[in-house]
């Protein structure tokens, strides 16, 4: 993963070969981060071209929950730092908690306003705030939404229409089905813009101040899962135009990396059908999770939503492969008909899973047995041992005590009205935060630890989340760096 | 926040938890969703879902239609919620709020209140006990999972 000199485009073979654009800037990648920093950019009097690699923006933004951390005072980082184990520097923390004090003004810059966010419903795994109560700081920290949306809408529509109209407002040109496929650099090492794919050829633009890539990560990627992620398999869920070309781009022009194994995500269902997966939360707590063997493996409702996963990368040296995979939801009739197992963060697929869970029911995305016994046999698990394990839960739920995984006992409601329903589960990836290595400015740092001169990045591509996150912090990160990016690039120099 | 919001008062009840006051609040969010009699629960925005209630007599049970949306919601203050419950001709609008009010070591007072929003109508008036009756079993569910939950 060196300098690759002899793949890199230089800035004379592009100028001969291909239709050349100037512009001060090129953003790449039309997300939260994207705009941002576009929006920044664009405010610091730098010109600037944003390129779409999909037919449309938004990016992981636009299919999340649009839940906004911000912070209250500079001890979050104390909070955001415990988050990160040790794999972010207190300097960047430092940044990020800075930026988040001062996305609500920013919003309400752009014409937006926020609110505090409240859950109206409680479902499982939990969402809600704050999601670290044992680490210290997060009394400094807050979890806020943009103010609008429709029923039926996307919850990261007042975000992103707020981000989107305000780039439309500025007429910041805006490149969609243009995928970035390499960085220009000069003979000082200098990046100098992007060659991209439109309409069926390649263009260059040149950016005389810097180019930002904000084109998010790997999830989509399969080779770069299995190389970089703890676990296979790992279904994605988000934007499908996460491909990791941002990472190969700040690969071949010599950038260092780091998180390269973080990601963060929820339980999923796949089925070959959709190109996504669902991911899977209970809207009531009469379920469990057991694993291929049909025994308990976790505390169902302990894990912040993001980091729900983590229960799945169990190895038992005596046991093969992950001994918890396939696992499988365990549920009865009462939480089968509270609501639909899928739909509050899904939005890659278009479909729209039914209410009551019937249709996936007959579709066998979903099995279905009259008694426990029934249930174990149509999934294949010893039906002994799947008795034993509900009846075991059961038992807990009566007592008001887990005495296996210490479940809180408000979660414990008894699996008991037939019929009894499974549904399997895999680990969910929502964001990969691997990718290029940057400093609290946004610079993208060499293997050397150096700046590479032109080069910014922001959002999911190399993510500030380590380790764990939180709500509302991948999308602060976005906005966060999109910023600081977008600001620094403005004002450098120009190079010709 | 006002104890009692301003509207046709419905049903009222108070009980005491022994916990603190942000504990409680955390969770009365999930006993109050848990103990809604309600189905196909459909989270339509961040702060408002739809979802069925049957409600009947016997094993005869019809289905009404639930548009919920979040208001006055304060952690750790109070808890609020309107739910638009309709069927054919009938609309009826409840304004729920929990008000929260620490009283002491390790004590919360919960303060439940149902009003009923919009113009008064004939079906309403028909309705109102079965409203009464609902909002105060409602109320009684929650509390009484609330303190065995905190006892």
């Amino acid at each position: 993963m060196g300098n690759g000199e002899a793949s890199r485009h230089s800035e004379k073979e592009v100028i001969l070969n291909h239709k050349v654009i100037e512009t001060d800037i090129v953003v790449v990648g039309y997300g939260s981060a994207g705009a941002a920093a576009a929006i920044t950019a664009h405010d610091k009097g730098a010109r600037v071209i944003v390129l779409e690699k999909m037919p449309a923006g938004g990016g992981n933004s636009r299919l999340s929950a649009a839940m906004l951390l911000t912070a209250t005072g500079p001890e979050a980082v104390k909070h955001v730092e415990a988050l990160c184990f040790g794999k972010t520097s207190r300097e960047i923390i430092e940044a990020y908690v800075e930026g988040c004090m001062r996305i609500n003004d920013w919003i309400k810059e752009l014409g937006g306003e926020t609110v505090v966010y409240q859950n109206p419903v409680v479902t499982y795994p939990t969402s809600g705030f704050p999601c670290w109560p044992n680490v210290p700081g997060w009394e400094y920290t807050e979890l806020r939404r943009v103010v609008g949306g429709g029923v039926d809408e996307l919850p990261a529509m007042p975000l992103w229409r707020l981000l989107s109209d305000n780039v439309g407002r500025r007429g910041i040109e805006v490149m969609t089905n243009t995928p970035a496929k390499e960085l220009i650099t000069n003979e000082r090492g200098e990046i100098v813009g992007v060659v991209a794919q439109r309409e069926g050829g390649a263009i260059s633009i040149k950016a005389r101040k810097a180019v930002i890539l904000a084109c998010g990560s790997f999830e989509y990627e399969e080779a770069m899962k299995d190389a970089f992620l703890p676990l296979t398999p790992v279904y994605a869920i988000g934007n499908p135009g996460n491909t990791g070309d941002g990472l190969i781009m700040a690969q071949k022009v010599g950038a260092a990396l780091w998180h390269m194994s973080s990601f963060y995500g929820w339980f999923v269902f796949k089925t070959p059908e959709y190109k996504a997966a669902f991911t899977i939360r209970f809207h009531h707590p009469s379920f469990i999770y057991v694993d291929k063997n049909g025994r308990r493996f976790a505390n169902e409702t302990g894990s912040e939503v993001h980091e729900v996963s983590k229960v799945l990368m169990t190895f038992v040296p005596s046991r093969n492969n992950y001994p918890h995979l396939p696992a499988y939801g365990i549920f009865d009739d009462v939480t089968r008909r509270k609501g639909p197992l899928s739909g509050i963060v899904s939005g890659a697929n278009d479909y729209k899973w039914s209410l009551d869970n019937s249709k996936e029911i007959s579709k066998g995305w979903i099995s279905q047995g009259k008694t426990i016994g029934d249930l174990a046999r149509r999934i294949s698990v010893d039906e002994a041992i799947l008795s034993n394990t509900i009846a075991k839960y059961n038992g807990y739920c009566k007592v008001g005590k887990d005495a296996e995984f210490d479940r809180s006992k408000e979660t414990l409601e008894p699996i008991q009205v037939a019929p009894y329903y499974a549904i399997e589960i895999w680990p969910g990836i929502g964001t990969a935060s691997g990718g290029p290595r940057r400093d609290k400015e946004a610079r993208v740092v060499s293997n050397e630890g150096k700046p590479i001169p032109r080069l910014y990045a922001a959002g999911g591509l190399g993510s500030i989340w380590g380790f764990l996150t939180l709500s509302g912090g991948g999308l602060t990160d976005a906005i966060v760096f999109g910023r600081i990016a977008g600001r620094n690039a403005a004002v450098e120099e120009p190079w010709m | 926040m006002d104890v009692v919001p301003p509207g046709r008062t419905i049903a009222q009840k108070q009980f005491v938890v022994w916990a603190d006051q942000p504990r409680v609040w955390d969770l009365l969010a999930m006993v109050t969703y848990q103990q809604l009699p309600l189905e196909q629960v459909d989270i339509v925005s961040l702060n408002r879902f739809h979802a069925v209630w049957r409600w009947g007599i016997g094993f005869i049970r019809f289905p009404f239609y639930v548009e919920g949306k979040l208001v006055d919601t304060s952690r750790p203050n109070s808890y609020g919620c309107v739910i638009l419950v309709k069927k054919g001709p009938i609309r009826v609008s409840i304004k729920v709020i929990m008000v929260l009010r620490a009283i002491g070591e390790g004590q919360t007072e919960v303060f439940c209140t149902a009003t009923e929003e919009g113009k008064r109508t004939l079906m309403g008036l028909v309705l109102r006990r079965l409203e009464r009756s609902f909002a105060l079993r409602t109320f009684d569910s929650i509390g009484a999972r609330l303190q065995r939950l905190c006892s």
